[in-house]
């Protein structure tokens, strides 16, 4: 028996499906739970798939009632399995693709980090997804240069948000370019999954999403 | 206790393509600045490697890998060792990050901690996307190893010491152990690539532009 979990986004923003390969010679059940950003349940899915098999879902069918939260229509999905499976979320942006795979999770009381390459050109979204039935608060420190603002983000209970880097440290930001690194704690014991959004707005508006995880 | 971690990737140099590592050092309920020591090493048949100076515990870091290594090379090898004099602290929690860099795109992976053990991925050719597997000897022996594509045992070439390669997936790999799927996107194979006996070597999954063969995403293996 498995258990991962998985984020999503969906129109506008981008189109997901789930591919899933089972990893044994046996049929395999699954069960697909979905959830707002609030962490609310929109949709249940149960399926089998038979041995060496694949299965692709297009998510945009199952998400019926999802609503937006920083302009974007987003949430997790939760797949157990019986059998260990390989298991991935192919989401297209425009132009870009990216394959996703499951979401990072930092435990409680524990520090993670991402590198961001920041510019006028560049926006980030740090997503933050709450795994646990607590509210948690994260903390974000922002290394650039010899600086490093704080800020704080708090997320309810089994929620997911998009949160703007430019906007948490726009009096630093506003005029600094290069390299920086986000590092966040996750106060209590709440276990938090986490992936970073990077959308660049070149000098001629084409607009290019990079989606990344772990 | 972890007081030595190195990761290994592979990272690409060029005009269109750079590479950066990223790296955070960090010990469990211990939040003091205390110094660290990082080992970067570049290698393609023959490893060159630097020591970055004021690295610190609770600091995330990062470096060009130009900056430490002038000069291009298509595809490389490389590891980050981190290591701590404090003989009470394990830096089991720490965590690093590889990235390929184009003017627009970013690629962004974790490299996999030397000992992890392997794991299996999901190879993927569609209209858009394709795959190919990195394998890395990040060792100064020849070694070779044998992976699992479904019921197909497929052993490699052995890799000279210190060598990196890319390995195309051919199209009559799909066809003999893939799995074809018609989905909303079109037709889509995929497969299950296995490493089914254990060794030093590192693999990952790079899943490619077809169209422009830019890297899109990275999983290890």
């Amino acid at each position: 028996m498995f258990e991962k979990r998985f984020w999503f986004a969906s129109d506008p923003f981008g189109e997901s499906l789930l591919i899933i390969s089972p990893e044994t010679e046996n049929s395999t059940n699954y069960e697909i739970e979905f959830k707002d950003s609030e962490g609310r349940v929109i949709n249940n899915v149960k399926a089998t798939v038979e041995p060496r098999s694949t299965v692709c879902f297009e998510l945009d069918p199952f998400l019926g009632g999802l609503g937006f939260e920083s302009g974007i229509r987003h949430g997790t999905l939760t797949v157990r399995g019986d059998h260990e499976s390989g298991i991935l979320v192919r989401l297209g942006s425009k132009d870009q693709i990216s394959m996703l795979g499951e979401l990072s999770v930092i435990r409680g009381e524990n520090s993670g980090f991402f590198p961001l390459r920041l510019s006028s050109e560049r926006s980030h979204l740090l997503v933050a997804v709450n795994l646990s039935e607590n509210p948690v608060s994260i903390k974000g420190r922002l290394f650039i240069d010899s600086r490093s603002p704080d800020a704080s983000f708090d997320i309810p209970p089994f929620a997911s948000r998009c949160l703007s880097i430019e906007s948490a440290f726009k009096e630093v930001l506003e005029s600094h370019a290069g390299l920086g690194h986000l590092r966040f704690l996750v106060k209590g014991r709440s276990n938090v999954g986490f992936l970073v959004i990077e959308s660049l707005v070149s000098m001629d508006e084409e607009e290019s999403t990079t989606v990344w995880g772990s | 206790m972890d007081r030595r971690i190195t990761w290994v990737g592979f990272g690409m140099e060029s005009a269109l393509t750079k590479t950066a590592v990223h790296f955070f050092g960090c010990s469990t309920g211990v939040s003091a600045p205390y110094p660290a020591q990082v080992i970067l090493t570049r290698f393609q048949k023959e490893p060159q490697a630097v020591a970055l100076d004021g690295v610190r515990l609770n600091q995330p870091g990062g470096i060009m890998l130009e900056s430490a290594f002038p000069g291009e090379v298509a595809l490389c090898g490389v590891a980050l060792e981190l290591s701590t004099n404090q003989t009470r602290e394990s830096l089991a929690e720490s965590q690093c990050f590889f990235e390929l860099q184009s003017r627009v795109d970013v690629v962004r992976y974790r490299p996999t901690k030397v000992g992890a053990a392997p794991r299996n991925g999901v190879l993927i050719r569609d209209s858009k996307i394709s795959s190919s597997v990195i394998v890395i000897n990040p060792t100064e022996q020849s070694q070779s190893c044998t992976w699992k594509c479904g019921e197909q045992a497929i052993t490699l070439d052995p890799l000279a010491p210190w060598e990196v390669k890319e390995i195309q997936i051919q199209d009559d790999w799909y066809a003999k152990v893939g799995k074809e799927v018609t989905g909303p996107r079109g037709v889509i194979y995929s497969m299950i690539l296995s490493v089914s006996d254990p060794s030093s070597l590192i693999g990952y999954i790079i899943h490619r532009d077809s169209a422009v063969r830019k890297p899109v995403s990275v999983r290890p293996l």
